[in-house]
């Protein structure tokens, strides 16, 4: 048998402030997109990029952990696991939307609002189905990384 | 404002329909293992065995699935094999299984048939459940069966 029996901790992973987070993005580019309001998809770019450099910026997180789990209105679900994955997944979807944003002041609104609705697609599938695509690209890279 | 609500349910729609290809080519993947042995002269055959799979930068590899793998040998014994193998250096079989994240596990039974894939973190119960059910089948072998992770 050949198990690595590292028993280090994980700090707990909040599973239902990510679920928050993803809900808010898909709603605010949802109502973005329908009122055709370039500066609501910017706003959520700023948003999703302070936090993925910073949790105590994520706002929606905050709103989670600071309205939400205290009214009682949502439970939390914590789970022993990195959060590195998730962070880098925001990030993706941050760069996206920041890219989607540019078009979209830049007068390319096709470009931009196809770019905003991917990232409302990803972030769908992962509220959805639990599928996290950008998790995945970070096991690739890791992969990548590793291999060589 | 009615075009861009029919774009988002048009959206919607595909997604619904991608995932579901998706699940099915997954679904037809993991069948057309039910004949291979790829693990031939990794692991040793003549009992189940259950393969994690790790990689160096997976936290959640040496925090949870190895104390878990830990936990489902010291339970079972020499029931099972238990092994933990190194994503980067198993690029055809993490490839040809399917595994699209790290941790993962595999279930394997005495004759190096692919029986289970787990995708995300499985605890000792879960997988001492899979490997009894090959070890006392209740009915006649069935299909491998995956099971994704969350998040």
């Amino acid at each position: 048998m050949s198990v690595n029996q590292n028993h280090a901790t994980l700090p707990g992973f909040d599973r239902t402030a990510l679920r928050v987070n993803q809900a808010a993005v898909i709603v605010l580019l949802l109502v973005a997109f329908i009122a055709d309001l370039p500066w609501l998809a910017a706003t959520t770019a700023i948003i999703m990029a302070l936090g993925t450099i910073s949790p105590s910026l994520a706002l929606f997180q905050r709103l989670y952990r600071d309205v939400l789990r205290p009214a009682g209105l949502l439970r939390p679900d914590i789970h022993q696991e990195d959060a590195a994955p998730h962070r880098f997944a925001q990030g993706m979807g941050a760069t996206v939307l920041i890219l989607a944003s540019l078009a979209l002041f830049l007068g390319a609104p096709t470009v931009g609002w196809a770019l905003a609705l991917l990232v409302v697609a990803l972030a769908a599938i992962n509220l959805v189905f639990g599928f996290c695509v950008g998790c995945f690209i970070f096991f690739q890279i890791q992969r990548l990384v590793h291999s060589r | 404002m009615i075009e861009r609500l029919l774009i988002i349910i048009l959206v919607a729609v595909v997604i619904a329909l991608a995932w579901m290809a998706i699940r099915a080519w997954r679904a037809q993947h993991l069948r057309s293992l039910a004949h291979k042995t790829p693990f031939a002269g990794i692991i040793p055959p003549g009992k189940p065995a259950v393969v994690g799979f790790s990689t160096p930068g997976c936290v959640e590899c040496r925090t949870r699935q190895a104390p878990a793998l830990a936990r489902l040998s010291a339970n079972l014994g020499d029931q099972v094999t238990v092994r933990t193998l190194p994503v980067s250096e198993y690029p055809h079989l993490v490839d040809h299984l399917g595994i699209l994240t790290a941790p993962a596990t595999v279930v394997i039974d005495a004759t190096g048939v692919v029986r289970f894939v787990n995708l995300g973190f499985a605890d000792a119960e879960k997988l001492a459940t899979q490997v009894n059910s090959i070890a006392h089948p209740v009915h006649n072998r069935s299909d491998p069966q995956t099971a994704a992770c969350q998040g």
